[in-house]
């Protein structure tokens, strides 16, 4: 088990560096940071160049990456030439909300999702499992952008117009007036949109690995012993059909950043999504630097999450 | 004891009903083995399942038939009381050990299982009673194993396992579905030397369900031979295999090599296939394939008679006939009587 | 985090390997062969063929736009400024005067372009890694797979954005850009398919015969593996065509003037509250275009797959 963790980790380091280059060359193939600066006919090309040399800018490209990744590895990720101020500053305090956005939607989407796609398959074929199927198709064909706007407006704006008071907010975390109810409220709206289509996702999942295991030869077994098929279907298939969604659920906490980024835009939620998106419009490349290789190693860290979960719901699987 | 009486299993499919059983018959007495042979799709396994109440209802039904065991009919009976009967008076086990094993769970933990639902025991006498009969099973080292799960263990030890499940709260029968099939021949040999023994040691009778005629000779006091879903042949071992009254069973013995007739006889293979059962032929089911077929056969269905003191047959043709029939065909195979 | 998932819901279900059929079972009927197996099955599977049906029908009409467009692109129409739909304009104007309608055929060859192109090289490439690396195995396997996994740690996402505000996607470069992040997940499953397949028996015939490498995976190989194909194929058209939608609706994607469905929603985003059709017929001709593709995928999975009773 410790070699395999050691050789993880190792496996991880190699991909990660290799990651950071990449991150590392296409971010700053394209961006010129100085270049409002440049437009500017105020400042001089001399003075362009001092703050050149002051932020490294002149170095060639090799050498600023290293320079980038020493620092990064000791948690010193640069300097956001937009907010002015050192990116972790910048990046710090929009790490709760994206927890808060995706947590909550992961939680909301597995109490849901799980068991029904549990029941659909026991009914299979049933009119609550077709039903059921037929708005999981539409759930997971929907772009999830466009079903924030249409949330937007039709729970936003048309619900507050029929109901005379603000039921649901369309954007932002907090009206400034604090209290549960009021983050609720604001919190609703881009959980809903992202749950939807998750729930559509994780339930057609489930069904499947639920059917599999319905077919299973030792669920006969276990009647033949005199167990009734409630006990049959509650221990002996549960159990095992709750295996894979186990890998799910953290590989998706993996991809948490990327799939913060639409939505938290769309509902303008400050997390660290719409920080990227917002990043790369304005052309703060250290900022979307930092991001993407956050997400880089947050991918690698849940993938190896997900691999221990693994062998430890399923006895079959070990790493010794 | 187990009394099965004109017992029709149906299941309704897209395409038709399938007549899986169609009219079978057998009694069984305490501590004997009954072995049910015949081809797959034959009908044994649902058979099987009958008894156990086993079969999904909504495609499957039971038209006609009564299951008597202990002077109760288990066709009428509930489905609570079923599961008090099923692991407790009447255990299965099941041919592939692998799959019919949870993964999850070990194997003590199954065992044990098995034995507090019949039975009003602790945890811990529950797991002793799982040790000893892991031993009794012939596992070494049960302690240890009890707390393994079942991809550690090996095949044949596995069936092992489940011979153990079947047995640890000592029911009147044991109904074994092919439980050798998927196994090493080597370990073949072992799983039924240990099913022949405990059979003496707890009384247990059995029901053998197997294709193979190998080990029906060996285990079995009684057989019954099906085909597309009917008892076609019915008696003691030694008369079915040295002077069978029915040509299919014949025909089957004929078709499979013997060590000791090796090179000197051969081998007659049974043409076609089995029929669907839900398009049976007309008149006795076996007609389209049967080297002693005639006219009537293919309008005539034949019943199940008793030929000799026990031993029944469901062919038109009288003893005397299938004699003659049988010695000319042996004569051209080389085959010795 | 949803666009993960997608996949991964999308490719619930086992991976079919095809086998030839067995028949006799049934006197009366002859056999069947594969071919005809499989288009059956498709039959059934109602809204596949309805999604299937409607997939062609707007092929066709994205392929037809230039002819069948009621309204020029770009022409306005000052007196019908922002005009709700109505038998004139069935999608409605917009601020400009322009048919909805008509602007929305034209995003559509876009969008529908971008997702046919993507799913089809996408599965080319991911099908010829998977095979490579399944058949060959050892080094090979290890190379490739080791380049797969570095890619997989790449969030994609995030990566597309940058890319787009790098180079200002054009509908080729797009297309390119998604290719590039899609093939993994496929080349892993064939990879799998064919590493069970390799040592099995009539692989190991034809190698004993003699038969080439190259002729092995074409002629042995790639058959059993066309199951998986096809239907992640159908999946990674969806999938493109909603991310196109979504980095363009963002600004990063299809650039103005080039329209998009996407593109077209960041407009629309401005009026939403009050020409609400700007932002609806859009996104519900990426809905349906969507929903009918993971349709036909759908089908297609059940129509192949071996294990499916029937």
């Amino acid at each position: 088990m410790l070699a395999y963790t050691v050789r993880r980790f190792l496996f991880s380091v190699v991909v990660l560096f290799l990651a950071s280059v990449t991150i590392f060359v296409l971010v700053n193939l394209g961006y010129d940071p100085l270049a409002d600066l440049r437009q500017n006919p105020r400042i001089s090309g001399e003075d362009i160049r001092r703050i050149a040399a002051i932020y490294g800018l002149d170095r060639p490209l090799h050498e600023r990456y290293v320079i980038w990744i020493t620092d990064f590895v000791r948690g010193d990720f640069g300097y956001s030439v937009n907010n002015q101020s050192p990116v972790a500053e910048v990046i710090g305090p929009r790490v709760w909300p994206t927890v808060l956005l995706m947590g909550t939607s992961l939680i909301f989407t597995v109490i849901i999702a799980v068991p029904f796609g549990i029941y659909s398959a026991i009914k299979k074929y049933s009119t609550l499992d077709n039903v059921g199927t037929f708005l999981s198709f539409v759930g997971y064909s929907m772009p999830s952008f466009w079903l924030g706007l249409i949330l937007q407006l039709v729970l936003g704006v048309y619900l507050t117009a029929w109901a005379g008071t603000r039921i649901f907010y369309t954007s932002g975390m907090s009206s400034g007036e604090g209290g549960l109810l009021d983050l609720l409220q604001h919190l609703t709206l881009p959980v809903l949109t992202l749950s939807a289509i998750s729930i559509a996702a994780y339930s057609r999942f489930q069904r499947s690995a639920m059917l599999e295991v319905l077919s299973a030869d030792y669920l006969r077994t276990a009647r033949a012993k005199g167990l009734s098929q409630r006990r049959v279907y509650l221990k002996h298939a549960l159990r095992n059909a709750l295996i894979p969604i186990v890998t799910l659920i953290a590989l998706d906490m993996g991809a948490l950043l990327g799939g913060a980024i639409i939505t938290e835009t769309v509902f303008a939620w400050p997390g660290l999504g719409f920080l990227l998106a917002d990043a790369l419009y304005k052309g703060d490349y250290n900022v979307a630097q930092a991001l993407l290789m956050i997400s880089a190693i947050l991918i690698v860290f849940f993938n190896f999450v997900a691999d221990i979960a693994y062998s430890i719901v399923d006895p079959r699987i070990s790493y010794s | 004891m187990l009394e099965v009486n004109n017992l029709k299993t149906y299941f309704h499919t897209a395409d038709g009903v399938v007549k899986a059983v169609d009219g079978v018959s057998f009694a069984l007495e305490p501590g004997e083995t009954l072995g049910i042979v015949g081809e797959s799709g034959s009908g044994k396994s649902v058979t099987a399942l009958s008894v156990m109440q086993l079969n999904p209802q909504p495609p499957c039904e039971y038209p006609e038939g009564e299951i008597l065991f202990e002077g109760r009919d288990l066709l009428g009976a509930s489905e609570k009381e079923m599961q008090k009967i099923r692991g407790n008076d009447i255990a299965m086990i099941f041919q592939d050990p692998m799959t019919s094993l949870n993964p999850v769970f070990t194997v003590g933990d199954q065992i044990a299982e098995a034995i507090r639902i019949h039975q009003k025991v602790s945890k811990k006498e529950a797991r002793e009673r799982t040790v000893q009969v892991l031993r009794d099973v012939g596992i070494a080292n049960p302690e240890q194993r009890a707390r393994e799960y079942p991809h550690q263990f090996s095949g044949g030890m596995r069936q092992r396992a489940m011979i153990a499940m079947g047995l640890a709260c000592n029911p009147k029968v044991l109904i074994a579905d092919e439980p050798t099939t998927a196994l090493d021949v080597t370990i073949q040999a072992q799983i039924l030397e240990l099913m022949v023994d405990l059979q003496e040691k707890y009384g247990t009778a059995i029901i053998m369900i197997t294709h193979d005629l190998g080990v029906v000779a060996q285990m079995a006091d009684k057989v019954m031979v099906m085909y597309a879903g009917r008892s076609v042949e019915q008696g003691p071992t030694d008369p079915i295999f040295y002077d069978p009254l029915m040509p299919y069973t014949w025909a089957l013995l004929r078709s499979i090599p013997r060590l000791d007739t090796a090179g000197e006889v051969r081998l007659l293979p049974i043409k076609g296939q089995p029929p669907s059962l839900i398009f049976l032929p007309e008149g006795c089911n076996f007609s389209p394939r049967c080297p002693f077929v005639r006219d009537e056969c293919r309008s005539t269905d034949p019943a199940l008679e008793e030929k000799r003191p026990g031993h029944s047959a469901a062919c038109i043709l009288s003893v005397q006939e299938v004699e003659e029939k049988k010695h000319l065909v042996d004569e051209e195979l080389g085959v010795e009587r | 985090m949803v666009e993960h998932e997608r996949q991964v819901a999308a490719g619930a279900g086992q991976a079919p390997v095809a086998e030839p059929p067995v028949s006799g079972e049934h006197p009366r009927v002859e056999g069947r062969t594969q071919r005809q197996i499989v288009w059956r099955r498709f039959r059934r599977h109602r809204l596949a063929l309805v999604g299937g049906v409607v997939l062609l029908l707007l092929y066709a009409a994205a392929i037809l736009t230039p002819w069948i467009a009621p309204y020029g692109y770009d022409e306005i129409d000052v007196s019908a400024l922002n005009q709700p739909p109505s038998l004139e304009h069935p999608m409605g104007t917009d601020r400009l005067g322009r048919d909805e309608l008509t602007r929305v055929l034209y995003g559509g060859r876009v969008s529908l372009m971008v997702g046919l192109c993507v799913g089809i090289f996408s599965t080319l490439i991911g099908a010829t890694v998977g095979i490579v690396s399944g058949y060959y195995g050892r080094f090979v396997d290890s190379a490739l797979m080791g380049f797969t996994d570095y890619m997989l740690v790449l969030p994609f996402l995030p990566l597309l954005l940058v890319l787009g505000s790098l180079f200002s996607f054009t509908p080729v470069t797009i297309t390119l850009a998604l290719v590039l992040l899609l093939w993994m997940d496929l080349a892993r499953l064939v990879r799998g398919q064919v590493l069970s397949l390799r040592d099995q028996e009539f692989v190991l015939a034809a190698r004993a015969i003699g038969v080439s490498d190259l002729r092995i995976m074409a002629r042995h190989i790639l058959p059993n593996v066309v199951g998986v194909l096809v239907v992640k194929a159908t999946l990674a058209v969806a999938l493109a065509i909603l991310l196109e939608s979504a980095i363009s609706y963002l600004g990063f994607g299809i650039q103005p003037p080039t329209p998009s469905w996407g593109n077209m929603l960041t407009d629309a985003r401005a009026t939403m509250t009050t020409q609400w059709w700007l932002t609806v017929f859009p996104g519900l001709m990426i809905v349906i275009t969507a929903l009918c593709v993971n349709f036909l995928g759908d089908g297609l999975r059940d129509a192949l797959d071996p294990k499916a009773v029937e």
